[in-house]
């Protein structure tokens, strides 16, 4: 059997014999697929029955196992990894050739084909970077690194942040290329696809010879931040930082003014920035911070943020169970008043749209760079 | 076709196919609950049906009568009883889609819910409309309303409040034959004739299955307070116990830990407990601030008047907060640290309070016979219904599933104790269920009465669909 899931043998034992269920109610992949199959607990369970040896892979493993969206509010609820093992499932499954369903695996695919997970080509990421003056302004304090999320399904990203850092006189320079960051094929098990991605993108970052590299994209601030030292097997030369904390400093050096928002806003954690890399406080200081705003929080919030059903590959594998994840955490934003749904991440703001959308609410969803460089005074 | 394909096909004709499976990895994750039992042979379902409503219901159990096929309701799988395992294969009826609030009447103090519905659910819920819904056992953002009517359980507020079948006043159940019927209302004692409610409280969905319960709830207490005491034994902490009841103070929190139990729920907040302690006394009260803190005060009075310690304060809270599961501190939970070296289990049986110390000191024994010493498992005792008396003692145990032998010697350990128990004037209880890990001197304890009770089912589950082979039935 596999190294790589022996390690979690025992606890796969445990949590087998020991049914507290605190991961089930909580699980955006329960909440949608109602089976407790699809909760942490029933994949620990088929784990152990796997390691047992009484249970085959299957393709009806695979979809159990990759519909967990690896939100990581189980490994809250029960002080042990559980995402973590779920998330050696699916390596184990894509290896073994018991691969996800057919959508899951475009993301690998697409990535080995054209190195982003959308399959675009490099022409039309450089129509987005190529005509932005700090792409040659290197080395900088900061490297501005935009994820393929932005670069090729949200370009208007890209002008927000752009204008926030040029507003504040920030000395940054652009990275001009678009190679994925590794996130998206790690996420479905890939992981020599998402090594390849790492090597390659830490490469040509460390020739920019940039200290502090930001990005706006949580799941390429996770990758970096979390991901990196195991895939690479050291730690990268360059520092990395959120936008929203670049913000935050901006903020507080009163190196941008920000004018008045008679909105209530509320805000949702991208489950790559909050639970797994900590960083809570800053997006609600810049929302606390602009004139006229109530900021009001979810009734799950910070640790116990609910997901928006995007993650871990659900939204390309099953995207319509994805979309109706994100109208539910939509319909949990409308119950506090807020009229404004604020996020720090591409892959919430376009599933939280969505949802938005299914449920014909009112409530605008828009990332935390987009309000804020709508309201700077310049 | 077999009788399991027909069922199934019926059962997706009923619920629509996203909400039946025949899949082994479906079925395996309804394999066991959280009792020893549950390893101890295969008990996975055929079948896993997840009903919408109780019509849903009514029309599953009629195709599992029609077609002879065993039938299981589940909750959370929470048990440490057994008690919702298909014994005998068949079809577990996973409750928990059944999750809605159907009804919350403020004026009348009820609050009406589905079976399926969390009890962390039901009580944050109550608590936007300024009620409190007092049921409040360790696994309260996971066990559903339905298993805890079904198979009882200790709460956090007991002591005030009473027992999970004192917060009833109204249930709808689906019998084994399939008919639908509503038993109570929403009015204190809609009991008409004989109270028929019980039938079906602690029944383990052995003669119907609870769809629908109408729950009491009360004002929302101004204030809460706590405190714990150290005491020198078991016997001194119960005869403090004796005193605050006298005293007239009624703490809705009473929980009695051994030292060990006490050190085991310590794990994750790591916090120290005094050397001197040996047994320790958890209150809590609730209600207007100047009532609380007088209460406080009295209380501790009568545990100095016993020589009780007054342990510090993050000990109380840390206490507090690894019992008092909630939303904002799940991660605080004991009942969810599992550990990879064992499984607990427990013993429910009931003793007269005057024999606590004697059974609590015969366990003891028995554990060094059986060679379980080493680890942090002890006694408990918890007060419900009703005041600060505690009612119940309680030993958990850890045994090393990995081992076979281990897990043989629990059932044999359990005999000694159950019957113990009943040699001290005590009885199988089911206090936390009885499943599969008490069922065996259920029979012995009833004598004429198990008669009385098997021709109940007989009328109510001619065909013994439900829970076949389990809580002693055939």
């Amino acid at each position: 059997m596999d190294e790589r899931l022996l390690q979690y043998k025992d606890w796969a034992r445990a949590c087998m014999h020991v049914r507290c269920g605190f991961c089930r109610e909580i699980c955006p992949s329960y909440s949608q697929f109602k089976l407790d199959s699809y909760t942490a607990k029933g994949r620990l369970t088929l784990l152990y029955h796997w390691l047992a040896g009484n249970l085959e892979p299957s393709s009806a493993m695979a979809q159990r196992v990759y519909a967990c969206t690896s939100c990581g509010l189980c490994d809250v609820a029960c002080g042990y990894p559980q995402s973590e093992a779920i998330q050696a499932m699916k390596t184990v499954l894509f290896d073994s050739g018991v691969r996800p369903p057919e959508d899951y695996l475009a993301i690998s695919t697409k990535t080995r084909q054209s190195g982003n997970p959308y399959g675009e080509s490099a022409a039309k990421a450089k129509k987005v970077l190529r005509y932005v003056r700090e792409s040659t302004h290197h080395p900088a304090d900061v490297t501005l690194f935009f994820g393929c999320t932005e670069v090729f399904r949200n370009p208007e990203q890209v002008t927000s942040v752009l204008n926030i850092l040029r507003a504040a006189n920030v000395n940054f320079g652009v990275f001009p290329h678009s190679i994925c960051c590794g996130s998206p094929v790690l996420r479905v098990g890939d992981l020599e696809q998402a090594r390849a991605q790492a090597e390659k993108l830490t490469e040509k970052l460390e020739q920019y010879g940039t200290r502090t590299v930001a990005v706006s994209c949580s799941g390429c601030y996770r990758t970096f931040t979390k991901d990196y030292p195991s895939l690479l097997g050291r730690n990268p030369e360059f520092a990395t930082l959120h936008t929203v904390q670049l913000i935050d400093q901006l903020l507080t050096e009163r190196k941008l003014a920000l004018r008045r928002l008679g909105k209530t806003i509320t805000y949702h954690d991208p489950c790559h920035l909050g639970r797994h890399a900590g960083v809570y406080d800053e997006p609600r200081r810049i929302l606390k911070a602009i004139p006229g705003a109530e900021f009001v929080e979810m009734e799950w919030n910070q640790k116990t943020s609910k997901c928006c059903g995007a993650g871990g590959g659900l939204r390309v594998g099953r995207p319509d169970d994805a979309v109706q994840i994100a109208a539910r955490r939509v319909q949990e934003a409308e119950a506090t008043g807020a009229s404004v749904l604020v996020t720090a991440c591409p892959f919430c703001v376009r599933n939280l749209t969505d949802g938005a959308k299914l449920v014909k609410s009112s409530v605008e969803v828009v990332t935390l760079e987009s309000l804020v460089a709508g309201l700077i005074i310049p | 076709m077999t009788p399991t394909e027909s069922v199934y096909q019926a059962l997706v004709e009923t619920c629509g196919r996203q909400y039946v499976s025949n899949e082994i990895c479906d079925r395996l994750a309804y394999s066991k609950d959280y009792s020893v039992e549950g390893i101890a042979a295969d008990y996975t379902p055929d079948i896993v049906v997840k009903p919408a409503n109780s019509d849903e219901v009514v029309r599953i159990i009629k195709a599992a009568n029609e077609f002879n096929v065993p039938l299981y309701t589940w909750g959370a799988g929470t048990s440490m009883s057994g008690n919702p395992l298909a014994i005998k294969h068949g079809i577990v009826l996973d409750m928990k889609r059944m999750n809605r609030i159907v009804e919350i009447d403020p004026d009348n103090l009820t609050i009406t819910v589905q079976a399926g519905t969390t009890m962390d659910e039901v009580y944050r819920t109550a608590l936007k409309h300024n009620l409190f819904f007092t049921h409040h056992p360790e696994s309260s953002i996971s066990s559903t309303i339905g298993g805890a009517l079904s198979c009882c359980g200790i709460s956090i507020y007991g002591a005030k409040y009473g027992y999970a079948y004192d917060q009833v006043l109204g249930l709808e159940v689906v019998l084994g034959t399939g008919q639908k019927m509503r038993i109570g209302g929403k009015s204190y004692l809609s009991v008409p004739t004989h109270n028929l409610l019980n039938l079906f409280l602690g029944a383990e969905g052995t003669l119907g299955v609870i769809t629908e319960a109408t729950l009491k709830v009360y004002p929302v207490p101004q204030h809460r307070d706590r405190m714990s005491y150290g005491f020198a034994d078991l016997t001194t902490a119960m005869n403090a116990c004796k005193r605050i009841h006298q005293s007239g103070c009624w703490p809705e929190t009473v929980y009695a830990f051994d030292r060990r139990s006490l050190v085991q729920y310590m794990e994750r907040s790591k916090t120290p407990i005094p050397d001197e302690v040996h047994m320790a006394v958890l209150f809590g009260c609730s209600g207007d601030r100047d009532l609380v803190d007088k209460s406080l005060e009295v209380m501790s009075r009568c545990c100095e008047e016993y020589n009780g310690m007054r342990l510090p304060n993050d000990v109380t809270e840390s206490w507090w907060k690894s019992v008092n599961i909630t939303k904002e501190n799940f991660d605080q939970s004991n009942f969810a640290l599992s550990h990879t070296e064992y499984e607990p289990d427990l013993i429910d049986a009931c003793v007269p309070f005057s024999r606590f110390q004697e059974y609590s000191d015969f366990c003891d024994e028995l554990k060094r016979e059986f060679g379980w010493v080493e680890i942090d498992f002890g006694a408990f005792v918890c007060a419900a219904p009703r005041g600060p008396i505690p009612f119940c003692i309680y030993f958990s145990v850890p045994i090393d599933t990995r081992i076979s032998r281990e897990v043989d010697k629990w059932f044999e350990f359990k005999e000694r104790m159950y019957r113990r128990a009943l040699e001290l004037g005590g009885s199988v209880s089911d206090a936390n269920g009885v499943g599969q890990r008490s069922a065996p001197w259920v029979r012995e304890q009833l004598g004429p009465a198990w008669d009385l009770l098997t021709s109940i089912k007989k009328v109510v589950d001619p065909n013994n669909i439900l829970n076949r082979g389990n809580r002693g039935f055939d």
